[in-house]
């Protein structure tokens, strides 16, 4: 940019002399701005390294006949031994789709709803907003186990809440728990009412971070408070959106195994819609407890996630390179 | 005129947003106030008619039974709150630093440093190796920071931290490292003023799953007087459940029920109860209406 | 090009790692070189102070070094909080009582979750932290704690130190924890065999007058639930339960892998018992006997049978000829039905065990004090009961080695007596009454016992499969019982077909061969 003010208004060989001083301490002064930036985030950089790098010779379990009096490093190569059970499964298909299609619905609608909270909060007195946030925060402090006993509550054949509601209607008996054609949505209704407060919280700190002066100068243009929202509020969370989204994108594979295991119960009925990955690994080593043959289970979900994430971080990088994970 | 015909639309409009939170806040509460009553209904009656909102009798057992030992529970609370302050005040500042340098557009190692987060989110070793660190290496079993550690930069919610604090305009550092102030000083003095609310929602979560974890303190702890609350908790439900169990009715052979399904309520209550005093803490800080103009004067 | 950066970062990160794994291989080798410098050091010490006693005191009786065994246990109930009071009586006790053939030698417990005991103890091996003895983990086979080197071989230690131990465990029992000609654990005496019963309520048989006694299979059950399903509306007449209903082992060991009148390796399924079971089963939810929402209760067994709605149901746990135990469980007046008595196996004999771990220091002292669990019946109790007045009272015998107490409420000590050691040694209490010992004992020693008894299957060739077969065993299981598969016979050939692709055929091979292989070595 400098140069280009240089030649554009011919300037004499001594201006230029002290333009490249200029542009020599500009260097100088980023390069002591990128070492005191590093200096600041190095207790965090040496934290990680310890915490979550260094265990990371952990990865050769799944390629180990693990013997624990030899230790990991010393244990026998196994190959690919440890993935079989799971590449060749005949279900891996079916609990590869749920975990992902599961997921996918969980994102989408969680953040339409906590989008929309965020946003409605967002036009309310601080009063409300403090009364409304806490409330929608309840959810998330229910263990997945207690969610599965209040589900039952509502869903048990006779004397479920549910089903004798229905019946005022009209509407017969309904066994929720023998039919998986229910269940895609009974799982997303029970994941929204648990994980909506969270998101709900984390996009209003996104809009409360929004310079007000963008709302000031709408209203003096007279923009109306749907504009408002469509022009201002939604644009500048998008990339939180973005965010929130391409993390849990990369754990796409990963199904949560407390609302899968415990929601659901373990039906057998219900497997072609609510059998995950992480069940049903669970269900193949429970007794064989090998923890070889479960952190390779653990791998393929990483490396699957992390094939995905890397094309989907591409994808947004060439719509906007600042949404970008990486 | 004008205006009251505009201010009439203004109240109408928040009649509806009220009513659309309202609906959900049902949505959300009414499970919630079942989990309460069936925390103090009798556990006969549970088995009988199955959860109601309007149980015919309401009992205590559930909490007598967990408060059999009102001192352990009390230690388990203050460990608990300990390792939720600290654990949130420490994580904050590991968070806070790491993830404003990466939201810094001009900032050299951006990308690399930001992928070196990320990646932990997808790749961890497991917990063997954890385990050996946390315990051959650094001694920590059977001590508060086996406790504290595990927790405190979690890469969600550093990367969080970045997408929050990416919004602050770049022109406002820029003024400042030409009025000759050192990153520091920019970083404590014009960043961490303008992102109260980001610290806030981060410190939240942090101090959420502090307060939920029971995980760490199973793995690493073995003294009782260590034991978190949600451990303390999870530890006297399986420890009824095994008594109610055929396995423990042949070991101890004993044939008398506890209350279970109404004890596992009462505990989530427990649990959850001081939320409502944490909650409004951080709170505090969501401040609307932080405009950048106002820092700048 | 970004991808080429991408490429780049994560090379740097492949490298990164692999410099963290060849530092932690020289992490490992220095800290298993002080380890075994310190050993030696030990040893060392340990003979110089013995010549120095020698020197010194009269008696030429080897003095040992102090040593505190730790003790790997489950928590058995939450709040264990009197640890340090029982651990310090117990010390106290030794100290006075054991001072001759234990010296120096004093306990203490580690507690783990029970849920998690078997992570727990792996993952203590695997870091090295120093534990002398455990109790089986639950799971954690003791094949799979064989196999990752968690425990020690215990032959010698046995010969030497473990004489009582010895001379308390039936020989034929041994062979349950042997493995590859070596003992690996102690398999405590136990109740091996534990009648499975199905359970009438009583009011109901008495209403239809139904000759409950006659019954020997749940298709003797029907003539009952049709009049409990025609006279009573409001009630279902069947609620079953996977073991007593679906299987009887009385002639099957390996959880129905081992057919014991053929001495053959077969797929469980196939038991002709089964089969027939299954069809009754989907035959009564055909006729509306089993409620169709049964499964979605299959977590709640107990609380279902509370309610009080059912006229047949599984047992509280223990088969009781009076029907007095469930009907103390269940709240309502019921009588009990036999079904079967399972055939001791190996598994059976592997309910309650102890082993030494190989991080032990000390493997000596460990099986000494184990032993002393099994030849002081005192100290043995009071580990299990806690310290008197404080845990227990006594209630009548003070004074003898065998009195009768009863746990304090509120006690913050337990230990079940059968996790370290005989649970015949237990003292009779509101546990279990000396009436209750003596009948479980005498049901154990009557109890036929399995032909293949001592030997212990090795899924490592066979992992891959059973890990493929184990959750559609589970699957069937769950769907036969609960009888609502329409057609069992092709039910079952469609999920045979599953385990065959699964490689059935396989395991079926490999169970066979190790099973004659043993039968060879051990002359049957």
């Amino acid at each position: 940019m400098l140069n280009r003010i240089a030649k554009s208004t011919n300037l004499t060989k001594r201006t230029q002399d002290s333009i490249k001083k200029n542009k020599r301490i500009i260097k100088r002064r980023r390069a002591a701005g990128t070492l005191e930036l590093t200096m600041l985030a190095l207790p965090s950089i040496l934290f990680v390294f310890v915490f979550n790098y260094v265990p990371l010779y952990g990865l050769i379990l799944p390629f180990k006949n693990y013997n624990i009096g030899l230790g990991l490093l010393k244990s026998p190569w196994a190959g690919l031994e440890n993935f079989e059970f799971l590449l060749t499964s005949d279900v891996l298909w079916t609990i590869t789709r749920n975990t992902v299609f599961m997921n996918a619905l969980f994102f989408t609608f969680n953040t339409i709803f906590s989008v929309t909270l965020a946003l409605l909060l967002f036009e309310l007195t601080k009063k409300f907003v403090k009364f409304y946030q806490t409330v929608f925060f309840f959810p998330y402090f229910m263990s997945w186990v207690i969610v599965s006993y209040i589900v039952a509550g509502f869903l048990e054949s006779e004397r479920g809440v549910l089903n004798k509601f229905l019946e005022i209607f009209g509407i017969a008996e309904i066994q929720w728990y023998n039919d998986p054609k229910y269940w895609p949505f009974i799982l997303v209704t029970v994941y929204v009412w648990k994980m909506a407060g969270y998101g709900a919280v984390i996009y209003y700190a996104g809009l409360i971070g929004i310079d007000r002066e963008y709302y000031e100068s709408s209203l003096i243009d007279g923009a109306s408070k749907l504009q408002q929202v469509r022009y201002i509020s939604i644009p500048l969370i998008t990339p939180l959106i973005i965010v929130v989204n391409l993390m849990a994108i990369g754990r796409i594979f990963y199904g949560d195994f407390g609302l899968f295991y415990n929601v659901p119960k373990d039906i057998p009925f219900l497997y072609p819609a609510t059998d995950v990955i992480d069940t049903y690994v669970y269900r193949a080593l429970r007794q064989l407890g090998d923890i070889g043959m479960s952190s390779a289970a653990g791998l393929y979900q990483s490396v699957c996630g992390f094939i995905l994430i890397f094309f989907t971080n591409l994808v947004v990088k060439k719509i906007n390179p600042d949404n970008a994970l990486f | 005129m004008k205006s009251d015909k505009n201010y009439n639309k203004i109240k109408l409009s928040k009649l509806i947003i009220h009513l659309v939170l309202i609906l959900f806040t049902l949505f959300c509460v009414v499970p919630i106030i079942l989990v309460v009553i069936i925390s103090v209904m009798r556990e006969k009656e549970i088995f009988t008619t199955g959860y109601t909102f309007f149980p015919k009798e309401l009992t205590l057992a559930a909490y007598k039974q967990i408060f059999l030992n009102p001192k352990q529970l009390l230690t388990s609370y203050s460990i608990t709150f300990l390792t939720t302050l600290v654990g949130t005040i420490v994580g904050l500042i590991l968070t806070t630093s790491m993830g404003y340098v990466i939201s810094r557009k001009d900032y050299r190692y951006r990308k690399f440093f930001s992928f070196y987060i990320f990646f932990t989110m997808l790749f961890n070793g497991g917990l063997v190796p954890t385990y050996i660190m946390i315990v051959s290496w650094f001694k920590m079993k059977d001590t508060f920071f086996a406790l504290l550690f595990p927790y405190l930069c979690m890469p969600f919610y550093v990367i969080l931290m970045r997408s929050f604090l990416q919004t602050i305009p770049s022109a406002l550092i820029e003024s400042a490292k030409i009025d000759g102030a050192r990153e520091l000083r920019i970083f404590i003095q014009i960043i961490l003023p303008l992102s109260k609310p980001a610290i806030a929602t981060v410190g939240l979560f942090i101090a959420f799953n502090y307060w939920n974890d029971w995980f760490q303190s199973m793995t690493y702890t073995t003294k009782i007087n260590l034991f978190s609350l949600q451990y303390l908790l999870v530890s006297i439900m399986k420890n009824i459940e095994f008594l109610n169990s055929s396995a423990g009715r042949l070991m101890t052979g004993s044939t008398v029920d506890l209350p279970q399904y109404s004890a596992r309520m009462a505990m989530c209550v427990m649990a959850a109860g001081p939320m409502l005093f944490i909650f409004p803490f951080f709170q505090k800080y969501f401040i609307k209406g932080l405009t950048i103009g106002s820092i700048k004067g | 090009m970004r991808q080429k950066k991408l490429l780049r970062l994560l090379s740097a990160m492949l490298v990164i790692i692999f410099v963290i794994a060849s530092l932690l291989t020289g992490c490992g080798k220095a800290s298993n070189d002080t380890s075994e410098d310190m050993t030696a050091t030990d040893s060392n010490t340990s003979n110089n102070s013995e010549s120095k006693s020698n020197e010194t005191a009269k008696d030429d009786k080897p003095t040992l070094e102090p040593y505190t065994v730790n003790y790997v246990v489950i928590k058995a109930i939450a709040d264990m909080s009197d640890q340090p009071v029982v651990e310090e009586h117990l010390n106290d006790y030794l100290a006075e009582h054991a001072a001759d053939i234990l010296p120096n030698t004093k306990i203490k417990f580690t507690l783990v979750e029970g849920s998690e005991a078997g992570n727990q103890v792996s993952l203590m091996a695997a870091a090295g932290e120093p534990f002398d003895l455990f109790m089986n983990p639950w799971g954690l086979p003791l094949a799979q704690a064989v196999a990752k080197g968690i425990a020690i071989p215990l032959d010698d230690l046995l010969n030497k130190h473990g004489q009582t131990i010895m001379k308390r465990i039936e020989p034929k029992y041994w062979q349950a924890a042997t493995f590859k000609g070596k003992k690996y654990a102690i398999p405590h005496p136990f109740v091996y065999a534990q009648t499975a019963g199905i359970v009438l309520k009583k009011d109901l048989v008495e209403k239809y007058n139904f000759d409950y006694k006659s019954v020997k299979d749940i298709k003797d059950l029907e003539p009952f639930l049709a009049a409990v399903k025609k006279g009573e509306p409001g009630m279902v007449p069947l609620f079953p339960l996977k073991w007593n209903f679906l299987w009887n082992l009385s002639k099957h060991d390996m959880d129905g892998w081992y057919d014991v009148e053929t001495g053959k390796v077969i797929w469980p399924y196939d038991n002709e018992g089964v089969i027939e079971r299954a069809k009754t089963l989907s035959e009564y939810y055909k006729k509306g006997y089993i409620a169709k929402d049964w499964i979605s209760k299959i977590d709640a067994r107990d609380a279902e049978c509370k309610t009080g709605k059912y006229a047949v149901m599984p047992d509280a746990g223990i088969y009781d000829e009076t029907g007095e135990k469930s009907t103390n469980a269940y709240g309502f007046p019921t009588v009990e039905v036999p079904m079967y008595t399972p055939l001791i196996g190996t598994d059976r004999v592997l309910s309650c065990f102890t082993c030494i771990s190989a991080t032990s220091k000390d493997p000596e002292r460990a099986m000494m004090l184990q032993d002393y669990m099994y030849a002081d019946k005192t100290f043995f109790n009071m580990s299990c009961y806690g310290k008197e007045g404080l845990n227990y009272e006594v209630v009548e015998g003070a004074g003898t080695d065998n009195p009768t107490v009863r746990t304090l409420e509120n006690s913050k000590w337990t230990i079940w007596a059968c996790w370290t050691g005989p649970l015949w040694d237990q003292w009779p209490s509101n546990w279990n009454s000396a009436a209750a010992l003596e009948r479980m004992k005498k049901q154990t020693d009557s109890a036929a016992v399995s032909p293949i008894l001592g030997f212990v299957q090795d899924n490592e060739p066979i992992k891959k499969e059973m890990a493929q077969i184990q959750p559609i065993m589970l699957e069937m299981d769950k769907i036969l019982t609960s009888g609502s598969a329409p057609d069992v016979e092709k039910y079952l050939a469609e999920q045979k077909e599953r385990a065959r692709k699964a490689g059935l055929d396989k395991v079926i091979e490999e169970l066979t061969r190790q099973i004659e292989e043993w039968k060879a070595a051990n002359g049957k």
